[in-house]
């Protein structure tokens, strides 16, 4: 049984926050869990203790992750915290632990052999999997405001590495992304920074004025992608191999 | 496909013939270059290249893969766009394509463009067509995404340099391994009219990198590189003659990719073989598997093949069957073995590899160890010791290991209507940390596409 569970914010900052805080009250580590978000799986513990973000304690962690194991550990981990895993946070937490007891700190991440370091490398590259594909598979719609609009599903909360990206490479275009699972907005404005709206759902039926244009396109897209195919080489089982079915559903040449 | 020719022929219509006319060429990758947009455009690009969607053959669409048109005056025999093929013909203009380009990337369906061409009057003509649609797309569309172009064999230096400062990436088809094939079922082309050209893009791509300062990136000559492809088994040259020519290329030609294309008999013609099996899958998936070993682990052709092997071995991949000529080397001390000796044993890669070396530094690893770190323990276990000890009590012994490896999926991976390539697991990185590796694992996931 745990002595401390600390239930935290699902964010950088809520995790961080956490972790600051089971150093500053000292509590054992090897018996505090830190779980980040709702629970599905109620666990006992003597002791409970929900922290609220803050900002200075995240800073003061943020620093000393680059500080002690690198740079490139602190991306890793900001990337293993997108991921949809329940223990996402207490693995964080404890790969800092045994971090810190290292004498030679940076060689944390080549430390495989900890199972919280492997949990966090093994999140990191799931979650960087999952926006390389969502990078290629993600589909814009422009409908009748000339705003291209796009409605994702995906495991991880990957939308602002999403954003970034588009942002960069469309960056006079009015854009916005929908992670439906979350009902987190990204919204790009042409020529500026783009930003997250959280909590507001999406007007369903906004996907059913497109442009004419709109559906040419569609059309065209979907001729070119059925006529590319080798028929010699048929192959459905390597196309879902590398294409799975989750993806398909929203993407508008398997419709 | 029925399309009904008229004068004035749909963007659909056209698409279908000109998208299906261009299918047959294999590179589809849109990696190699890494570029941030400027702000004032549309488009960026990474190096690892991107999969947007996969057709029903299981291969990659990346770009927009299309012929600027499949009229042509050349007559090769294995080409479904022949002077003498009597099949529907279209051209587009340069604006038609920019728009496709354009609209379609804004949608994020594509990685950006693809384009080829049959030989329209002349190669001159053609070269001078596909530079001036690359100068609108780029400079009046401002788009700043991949772009991949053929150089087409026989057209004017200039012309091709011109194109190259656009461009991405250039190559220009092989098409057949020797000059006997090229003479026999392309006698338009010759050796020399292909690699002119090609020893041109090599020069430019040299000098290019040779400029001391180079003040605008944009104006750099093909900077992801230079590849070519070649039809596999149309003609009778074996893979120790392709995997030669193979090397030669990376070797003298400086090129990024080699890409081998399985023959798909689209005509009737009494010089082509006629293959009851349908396309050669299996040859063309073990070619791809030695030109990996080619270009990163440190093999040479004639380690792989002979003159008295020619041919690879049908059920053991190439890494496996060389390891197995030589066990005299094995086993080997995971512990103690230096980089490029560890790239040699299979059932390790590349990362695997990188992972040993580094994480050997903090104390000696086990098997358990080399399991985390995504080494193919079923594989490499005949091959290896660690710390002394093989993992079980195994013989070193060709017969023996050969029957080992044999377990009936290893077998049969290419049953005539499951391709499958491996599966895609947990150490085949994409992030940005792991480019390199990601960039491979990538290109050979999607090495038909």
């Amino acid at each position: 049984m745990y002595e401390w569970i600390i239930y935290c914010e699902d964010s950088l900052e809520g995790v961080f926050t956490a972790i600051y805080e089971a150093y500053e009250f000292k509590h054992n580590h090897e018996r505090t869990y830190i779980q980040a978000g709702e629970i599905s799986n109620f666990m006992l513990a003597e002791h409970t203790r929900s922290s609220k973000a803050d900002q200075e304690k995240t800073r003061k962690v943020a620093g000393t992750v680059i500080r002690e194991f690198g740079m490139d550990c602190y991306k890793l981990i900001c990337r293993a915290l997108a991921s949809y895993e329940e223990f996402k946070a207490d693995s964080v937490y404890h790969m800092i632990v045994h971090g810190i007891s290292m004498k030679k700190r940076r060689d944390l991440l080549n430390d495989l052999s900890n199972s919280y370091v492997l949990n966090v490398f093994k999140m990191k590259i799931e979650v960087c999997n999952e926006i390389h594909h969502m990078y290629g598979f993600l589909r814009f719609t422009e409908i009748e405001n000339g705003l291209l609009l796009s409605k994702i599903g995906p495991k991880n909360n990957i939308i602002t590495f999403l954003a970034a990206h588009f942002e960069d490479r469309f960056p006079l275009e009015n854009f916005a992304i929908y992670d439906e699972t979350r009902e987190l907005f990204a919204i790009h404005p042409a020529g500026k920074q783009f930003f997250i709206v959280t909590g507001e759902k999406i007007d369903e039926d906004v996907f059913n004025h497109i442009t004419h244009e709109e559906e040419l396109y569609q059309e065209l897209f979907k001729t070119f992608w059925k006529c590319i195919a080798i028929q010699g080489r048929k192959n459905k089982k390597l196309q879902t191999q590398m294409l799975p079915l989750r993806f398909r559903d929203y993407m508008m040449e398997f419709r | 496909m029925d399309y009904c020719v008229t004068e004035t022929m749909s963007m659909a219509g056209k698409l279908g013939i000109l998208a299906d006319a261009a299918k047959y060429d294999v590179a589809c990758t849109s990696s190699g270059v890494e570029k941030n947009g400027d702000g004032t455009g549309i488009g960026n690009a990474i190096s690892a290249g991107i999969c947007h969607s996969f057709s029903s053959d299981g291969r990659c669409i990346s770009l927009l893969k299309i012929l600027l048109t499949n009229e042509c005056i050349f007559d090769c025999k294995y080409c479904i766009n022949r002077r003498s093929n009597d099949v529907a013909r279209a051209s587009f203009t340069p604006k038609e394509i920019c728009d496709l380009t354009i609209q379609f990337y804004r949608r994020n369906y594509i990685e950006g463009l693809f384009l080829s061409s049959g030989i329209l009057r002349s190669p001159d003509y053609t070269m001078e067509l596909i530079y001036q649609t690359l100068l609108l797309l780029r400079t009046e569309y401002h788009f700043q995404g991949y772009i991949h172009v053929k150089a087409i064999p026989g057209a004017d230096k200039k012309l091709i340099y011109q194109a190259g400062l656009l461009a991405d990436r250039m190559s220009i088809n092989l098409e057949l391994p020797t000059a006997e094939g090229l003479r026999e079922l392309a006698p338009n082309k010759s050796r020399e009219k292909i690699l002119t050209p090609m020893k041109l893009i090599r020069n430019g791509i040299l000098e290019s990198k040779n400029e001391i300062t180079i003040y605008n990136k944009s104006r750099q000559f093909v900077p992801a590189g230079q590849s070519t492809q070649m039809i596999v088994g149309a003609t009778r040259e074996n893979d120790y003659q392709i995997m030669t020519i193979a090397e030669a290329l990376y070797d003298r030609y400086n090129l990024k990719r080699v890409f081998y294309s399985a023959f798909v008999r689209v005509n009737d013609d009494t010089s082509l073989p006629v293959l009851k099996e349908g396309p050669p899958l299996l040859r063309e998936h073990r070619l791809y598997q030695a030109d990996f070993l080619l270009r990163y682990y440190g093999f040479r052709t004639s380690e792989l093949l002979s003159e008295e092997r020619p041919n690879f071995n049908v059920l053991l991949d190439p890494k496996c069957n060389w390891a197995l000529g030589h066990l005299e080397l094995f086993p080997m001390e995971i512990n103690r073995a230096d980089y490029s000796q560890l790239l040699r044993i299979p059932g390790i890669g590349v990362k695997s590899a990188q992972r040993i070396v580094k994480a050997r530094r903090s104390g000696n690893l086990g098997f358990d160890d080399l399991k985390k770190m995504g080494v193919v323990l079923k594989r490499a276990l005949y091959f290896i010791t660690c710390n002394g000890k093989m993992m079980y009590n195994t013989k070193i012994e060709e017969n023996y290991i050969t029957r080992n490896l044999l377990s009936p999926k290893e077998l049969y991976p290419f049953s005539k209507d499951s391709v499958t390539y491996r599966q895609l697991n947990l150490f085949d990185d994409m992030s940005d940390g792991g480019n390199e590796f990601y960039m491979k694992s990538r290109e050979r996931s999607c090495m038909n596409g």
